[in-house]
């Protein structure tokens, strides 16, 4: 404030042209660490090596724990709530909810097994079908939720009873099964080469960003990010790749591939296209959104109708790693489970902020816990109250911190 | 550019209403090309629906009339629309979305986009060039999170958002409702400087002075309806404000003498809230009204609140009610101690706007019944001059009355301490004068009042003594009859004469 009180008493300033400034320093690394530190998604990364730390030093699960199968599992079993939780985070983001996610996997996972079981269409047919049915089903959210003014809540509450139901009359209430074979290539793995190699574009994808963002920024005369920022973020991406190369060694699984790709058309539709900055401001400011002539509507449908169609590809994976549906059980409780990854992820649920990344974070958190649980062999009511705890204990982190700004 | 008659933005006979309400009923205007036309009017005579016409909110199709930008009939069905034709509006409103950056901000809408993707390096870049152009070099941070800014700097980033698009047609609807005075200042020499560049300005606003500082001509609406266009050369603020209430208005001047003896009712010493207020003394007397004088973050809501029992971080000092030591540790504790606040933001902290009346008026009563707490709202809607009836949702009411009911929330029990944030913000001249004459009632029967305001007519007109707050300290206490030139001074910290320094 007093920075610009100053400034301001200089109007004649105000018709200068902008002198051309030469790139400014980096900032302090200091500072830049300081920012980092303070990062949402980082402190949940911490909480998250905290809990491998546990498991892996624990002696009920330190052989299974550490292993490449067993992490190969554990990022196949969050696959489901990884490619929704990216619709979801959209969907939170603009102030909205979605609790019909889970019983979309039931009747979409029901829609792909007639499609090829009843009717002997091809695995692509029957996922096309899925697809069209979610994405109808996403749409109708929209429209519900902007056309017919309705709370997001009580659109999708519909959704959560009607569509599982729906599964269960197209099926009549029997579990389907088994999927032909071209299906079932989407719940089984690659071939270890070809795992190595996506492992690697990736990181090199990552590292060739990182330079681009640099070479930008000096070509339109900003300063560079700071040393540590760079180094970090380096470290951060040659780790994780490092990391998935050793992991996934034995052949990536298909549902973790996909879920890779639904995080990746995430994080850019976030940040790098405008769907995601109105979506950012609607949830910020809906009325502040419309006045700059954001089309809000024309947003929020997107971003349902795009919740919708990922919920087909989680579907569509369920139903391909278990071979087939059943659909009183298939999905269930899923929506609170992605509802829970994406708090624990740091999007708050009254709009305006969110990562992709801290959803992945969260799903891993919520995967971990369920994953180390199980290895001990211990009542998943357990799992129920720890997860519980640390969705309570992340929000309330979350509210202290934002105290000052209230 | 411009038709014979000079009028750069012609809007004529606009029709609009909602419903069976009438909003609009055929108000027209005419602004020409560098003229900085001001438009007034009490609260509900139509000047917000006119101006959404203006923007683009209200779609051509929903109003009759036209509305004329050089010449050319405007059909604007959108925000964007107007953007488009060189209509470029400042919302009373901040319209910022406040977790975005200013640079995210002032690109909203049109981000620049680079193999089809936001170029973020773009957005900042521009942003930059945008802030240094209008506001001056490195003058913000264009990566800081609008939030974390004063209000007084948001303000300036909406303004320099409007005015990015070369705008021929700039509408301010209040503008200065949040600034400082000398932030004000350097506004109104901005805008000066925009009208010799040949941009019409139009220019809403409730106060006087301001519109008679600043603008050629003024147009008047009452009733949906324009009343007159005069030039401000020509008239005086009494000609206008007739013009708009349709009466003559007694505009009394200084608050009446207090009796010498009046015993103190309220006693600070020392007061210090972490990051707000330091080391804040002062003494308030039965009767009397203190006015609280300050720019914007200098600690007024901030004393006001921790009064009440608000503070959010550490206090330390000592208050004394009537000579006793009180904990304010909660509104609850504050308001058994015998305080009252109207807080600032009457919408978000006075009133629940979904409950009626009666309802708002019952809230801080213990457990009135239903037919109790209308008997009460009764009294109070004929003794405060509300108009609204007890059974109806307060947000309907107009601001005026909603501040009176905020205001008769706390009568029932009349506290020793009323704690006032900004009384008459958006409240429109009649029921303003209305509320001076609760304030002054309340007064004479020995309640001790604290007034916030950055209304300095305000401050002059109400108050026995004026306290200057700056960077949360007390720097200055002036007398009754102290002028604006003084207050200004000493919240700015540059007082004219060193004889006023304490």
């Amino acid at each position: 404030m007093h920075a610009l009180e100053s400034s301001v008493e200089h109007p004649a300033a105000a018709a200068a042209p902008a002198p051309s400034s030469a790139p400014a320093p980096s900032p302090s690394s200091a500072r830049a660490l300081a920012e980092i530190l303070a990062s949402r998604s980082l402190r949940m990364v911490a909480v998250l090596l905290a809990l491998w730390t546990g498991l892996a030093l624990h002696p009920d699960t330190r052989d299974a724990f550490l292993t490449a199968g067993n992490f190969s599992n554990l990022t196949a079993q969050i696959s489901e709530i990884v490619i929704i939780g990216v619709g979801m985070t959209l969907v939170i983001l603009i102030g909205g909810i979605d609790l019909s996610v889970g019983a979309g996997i039931a009747l979409t996972g029901v829609v792909a097994a007639k499609l090829q079981i009843d009717h002997h269409l091809p695995a692509w047919v029957a996922c096309l079908g899925a697809l069209g049915v979610a994405g109808l089903i996403g749409l109708w959210h929209g429209l519900l939720v902007t056309r017919g003014r309705m709370p997001a809540f009580v659109a999708t509450l519909g959704g959560f009873l009607a569509y599982r139901g729906l599964g269960l009359v197209l099926s009549d209430a029997r579990g389907l099964s088994p999927m032909n074979a071209d299906f079932q290539r989407l719940g089984a793995r690659l071939p270890a080469g070809t795992s190595t190699g996506i492992c690697l574009a990736a990181g090199l994808c990552g590292l060739a960003l990182v330079v681009a963002r640099q070479k930008r920024r000096r070509a339109l005369g900003l300063e560079v990010d700071a040393t540590i920022r760079i180094a970090l973020t380096l470290f951060a991406i040659g780790a994780v790749t490092a990391f998935a190369a050793v992991i996934y060694q034995d052949g990536m699984p298909v549902p973790v591939l996909l879920e890779s790709l639904a995080v990746a058309l995430g994080a850019v539709l976030l940040r790098r296209t405008r769907l995601g900055r109105y979506a950012f401001a609607i949830g910020g400011n809906t009325e502040a959104a419309r006045l700059s002539g954001v089309p809000v509507a024309a947003t929020t449908i997107a971003i349902y109708a795009l919740t919708g169609l990922l919920t087909a590809f989680a579907g569509i994976v369920a139903a391909a790693r278990t071979n087939g549906v059943t659909p009183g059980n298939a999905g269930l409780m899923r929506e609170l489970h992605v509802i829970t990854a994406v708090v624990i992820g740091g999007t708050s649920l009254s709009g305006g902020r969110a990562t992709i990344i801290g959803t992945v974070v969260g799903a891993l958190v919520f995967g971990t816990l369920s994953n180390g649980m199980n290895l001990m062999n211990v009542n998943s009511n357990w799992q129920l109250i720890f997860t519980g705890a640390i969705l309570v204990g992340a929000s309330l982190l979350d509210s202290m911190t934002s105290k000052r700004r209230a | 550019m411009t038709t014979p008659d000079g009028a750069r933005l012609e809007l004529s006979g606009i029709v609009k209403r909602f419903g069976g309400v009438t909003a609009l009923d055929g108000a027209s205007f005419a602004a020409r090309a560098g003229e900085i036309h001001g438009l007034c009017g009490e609260n509900g005579a139509g000047k917000s629906t006119l101006l959404k016409v203006l923007a683009g909110v209200h779609p051509h199709s929903s109003y009759h009339g036209s509305v004329r930008l050089d010449g050319v009939e405007l059909t604007m069905r959108s925000t964007t629309d107007a953007r488009r034709a060189g209509v470029a509006i400042v919302h009373q409103e901040l319209t910022l979305v406040p977790e975005m950056t200013v640079a995210e901000n002032l690109l909203l809408g049109r981000e620049p986009r680079r193999f089809g993707f936001i170029d973020d390096a773009a957005v900042e870049a521009r942003a930059r060039a945008l802030c240094d152009r209008f506001v001056g070099q490195g003058s913000i941070d264009v990566r800081t999170a609008v939030g974390r800014l004063g209000i007084g700097v948001q303000q300036i980033v909406e303004i320099v958002r409007a005015l990015q698009d070369e705008a021929r047609v700039l509408v301010l609807d209040e503008p200065t409702a949040a600034l400082t005075g000398s932030e004000a200042a350097r506004l109104f020499e901005w805008l000066r400087r925009l009208r010799s560049a040949g941009t019409t300005c139009i220019y809403v606003s409730h106060r006087m002075d301001e519109l008679f500082a600043l603008c050629d001509r003024i147009t008047v609406l009452r009733d949906g309806k324009t009343v007159g266009t005069v030039e401000t050369a020509k008239v005086t603020g009494q000609d206008v404000v007739r013009l708009m209430v349709g009466r003559e208005m007694a505009i009394g001047t200084h608050p009446s003498a207090l009796s010498a003896d009046a015993a103190a009712v309220l006693e600070v010493r020392s007061l210090s809230v972490d990051g707000a207020i330091e080391d804040v003394s002062l003494e308030l007397h039965a009767g009397e009204v203190v006015g609280l004088a300050g720019a914007m973050g200098s600690g007024r809501t901030a004393l006001l609140s921790t009064l009440f029992g608000c503070a959010t971080t550490k206090v330390s000092g000592e208050v004394l009610l009537g000579g006793a030591a009180v904990q304010l540790s909660s509104p609850r504790a504050a308001i058994a101690a015998g305080m009252a606040l109207v807080p600032e933001d009457r919408k978000a902290r006075g009133l629940v706007l979904e409950l009626s009346v009666a309802e708002n008026l019952a809230l801080p009563l213990p457990l009135a019944d239903a037919d109790e707490a209308e008997s009460i709202a009764e009294r109070r809607i004929a003794e405060l001059r509300i108009r609204g009836r007890a059974g109806s949702a307060v947000a309907t009411l107009s601001g005026g009355n909603q501040q009176k009911v905020v205001l008769g929330k706390w009568l029932h029990h009349p506290p020793r301490v009323l704690l006032l944030d900004e009384p008459t913000r958006g409240v429109d001249v009649g029921a303003r004068e209305e509320i001076y004459g609760i304030i002054t009632a309340l007064c004479k029967k020995g309640v001790a009042v604290l007034m916030a305001s950055s209304d300095l007519s305000e401050v002059q007109r109400l108050s026995h003594r004026i306290l200057v707050l700056r960077r949360g300290r007390v720097i200055a206490e002036l007398p009754a009859g102290a002028s604006q030139d003084d207050i200004v001074a000493h919240s700015t910290g540059l007082p004219t004469s060193p004889a006023c320094t304490p």
